[in-house]
């Protein structure tokens, strides 16, 4: 079970499940058990005894994950934040049936948000569903449910993405947007795509994805997936998002989007988004105390109202010259910027 | 630094033996043995001098973040699961008074059973009803003064059941032999400890940092302003990997009134920011 291979001593991922008496009853918490026969079951009252303790240490947690399975209360869909993109849609929210993700990838919002990086399945998901319905009576509905979370990547452990796009085959009035960096499109090759239903990707170049998204597919691996989603008939949004001022940033992002459009026929992407680095000013003094060793982050942003991001001009460099090589394969109303 | 309190001298004994530590004389009534890199501390048994004990080695010994901290002890079981004399580490803690639960962060792999424990104020035998697999009587109240100070993975509690919940069975003597037999096992757990110790984060030198203070002194600099700029400082280490650069040129900048400072601190950040 150790996971010593760079001298040390951490456990394995999901060695021990912490699981919520109540959870127990749930089918979906058999399920996920059944996958970790080995893993050390503890009762906990409360997800939050374990998840919201003082002075976790992330990145440690990051080596050596736990899983705590959970019911969620209400409320089960939140509006969505300003600094995300929402593609158009005037009824804007995101839901989180996991909370942290299989990646650990530098710059992300949630080592900000989370105290722990121990992840959260809520196996109560039939919950949301009702949660949803209600909210379909009053309007039609644009939901991100993979936000605080990888979906996709989880799939293998616990298949939310699955129960998810069969909700929304139900229910023509609802958006999902999946938005993962997972190359584990094979988990859905029995899955009839759903027209309501989008699989964002990430993408990001390679020399990030190396050096800023350890543990995350390649980029050849997620295009591959990409293509098998749109051969299968997946509808399919393109991500990048966030645009990182690195070392080459020019020759990186170049090469990134003449890869991407190589391998994509560029009417087959329902639409691209494009944003720069921008954290919440909360989560980034979390995240800097949690990173102290990490340039990228420690870079001189700058706080306007109450978010970081890149100087202007930086930022307007990086979004011009990443827009001015997507236009060549995109129509400018099929991409989204800030 | 390894911290590791014990309830009774006898289950002290073979560690101050083993690990070399002497007595720290002029601390007060609380026995305390150390040596320059383990500080022991003996509470006395039940949960509140366990929190008291804990929290007095820890005062008077701050830890920094990456120490350990250890429970090490015997314990009492119903269970078959477990034969006596052997090691368990705890991943779990109940207290039989509050009810509440307490979960140290099970980051370290080890070749050891884990179990829970429930901490009671006073000696229980097997007529006890228990919710827990393991009883002692110190577990919580350590672990909440402990965590305190230090962070889930930090602190371990290591148990060595001595009994079927019948106290009476066990005497001084079979107490310090059960912990002696244990010595391996606790140094396993110790050693594995400290090999997922991160590095620490890089930090400002003692000249770095005094070079940055007297720069606030002389441009009399507000505490906000002065957390800036030290702020800038370490970012700037971070960022550039390198030692940081010679500011004395800086201090014979002639400051007038407080908005000048502002104005050069401003200056000085940009300089530290885009160098």
């Amino acid at each position: 079970m150790s996971n010593n291979s760079d001298n040390t001593f951490f456990t394995n991922k999901f060695s021990h499940i912490y699981i919520e008496k109540e959870a127990f009853s749930y089918p979906l918490t058999e399920q996920i058990l059944a996958r970790f026969p080995k893993a050390k079951q503890i009762e906990v009252e409360r997800y939050s005894e374990v998840f919201h303790r003082t002075r976790q240490h992330f990145q440690m947690q990051k080596r050596a994950m736990k899983l705590i399975l959970a019911v969620k209360q209400p409320p089960f869909l939140y509006p969505g934040a300003d600094v995300c993109h929402d593609f158009g849609h005037s009824h804007f929210y995101y839901t989180s049936s996991a909370l942290n993700c299989l990646y650990n990838c530098e710059y992300c919002f949630l080592q900000g948000m989370f105290p722990s990086a121990h992840t959260v399945f809520f196996v109560n998901i039939e919950d949301y569903f009702s949660a949803v319905s209600e909210l379909l009576h009053q309007h039609p509905v644009y939901l991100c449910i993979s936000y605080e979370t990888d979906l996709l990547a989880f799939e293998g452990i616990a298949p939310f993405c699955r129960r998810w796009i069969d909700f929304a085959r139900h229910h023509p009035d609802l958006l999902i947007e999946l938005r993962t960096k997972s190359a584990n499109i094979s988990r859905l090759s029995k899955v009839e795509p759903a027209a309501n239903v989008v699989l964002a990707w990430t993408l990001s170049p390679q020399a990030v994805i190396e050096r800023h998204e350890p543990g995350t597919p390649s980029l050849t691996a997620r295009l591959d997936a990409i293509e098998k989603a749109i051969r299968a008939g997946w509808p399919v949004r393109l991500c990048f998002d966030p645009l990182l001022h690195i070392d080459g940033w020019e020759e990186a992002y170049r090469e990134c989007v003449e890869m991407t459009f190589s391998r994509l026929p560029g009417e087959a992407i329902r639409e691209v988004s494009v944003g720069s680095f921008r954290v919440p000013k909360d989560y980034m003094k979390r995240m800097r105390e949690r990173r102290t060793d990490s340039p990228l982050l420690h870079y001189p942003f700058l706080c306007q109202d109450g978010v970081y991001r890149y100087p202007d001009g930086v930022n307007r460099r990086l979004t011009e010259h990443i827009l001015r090589l997507i236009q060549k394969h995109i129509p400018e109303e099929r991409i989204y910027t800030e | 630094m390894i911290y590791i309190l014990t309830a009774l001298y006898a289950e002290a004994k073979p560690l101050i033996r083993h690990l070399q530590l002497k007595k720290k004389k002029g601390l007060g009534p609380i026995q305390v043995f150390a040596s320059d890199t383990i500080v022991l501390t003996v509470s006395g048994p039940g949960p509140l001098s366990a929190a008291i004990g804990t929290t007095f080695m820890l005062s008077t010994h701050p830890p920094q973040p990456n120490d350990l901290l250890i429970n090490f002890g015997i314990c009492g079981t119903k269970s078959d699961r477990f034969s006596i004399g052997e090691t368990v580490i705890v991943h779990k803690l109940i207290d039989a008074v509050t009810m509440g639960s307490y979960y140290p962060d099970m980051l370290v792999e080890h070749p050891f059973q884990e179990a829970t424990l429930q901490t009671f104020p006073s000696p229980v035998d097997s007529g006890t009803p228990m919710q827990a697999e393991l009883a002692d009587m110190e577990g919580t109240g350590f672990y909440e003064a402990a965590s305190k100070f230090l962070g889930p993975h930090r602190i371990v509690l290591v148990k060595v059941v001595a009994d079927r919940l019948q106290p009476h069975t066990v005497n001084i003597e079979a107490v310090t032999r059960l912990c002696e037999n244990a010595l391996p096992s606790l140094e396993t757990i110790m050693d594995r400890y400290i090999a997922t110790e991160l590095p620490p984060a890089p930090t400002l030198t003692e000249e770095e940092e005094a070079q940055i203070i007297r720069l606030c002194e002389q441009w009399k600099l507000s505490v906000t302003l002065r957390h800036q700029l030290l702020q800038a400082a370490k970012q700037y280490k971070i960022r550039t990997n390198q030692e940081l650069p010679d500011l004395s040129s800086w201090l014979s900048v002639p400051i007038e009134n407080k908005r000048e400072g502002k104005k050069y601190v401003e200056q000085l950040r940009q300089y530290l920011l885009y160098e």
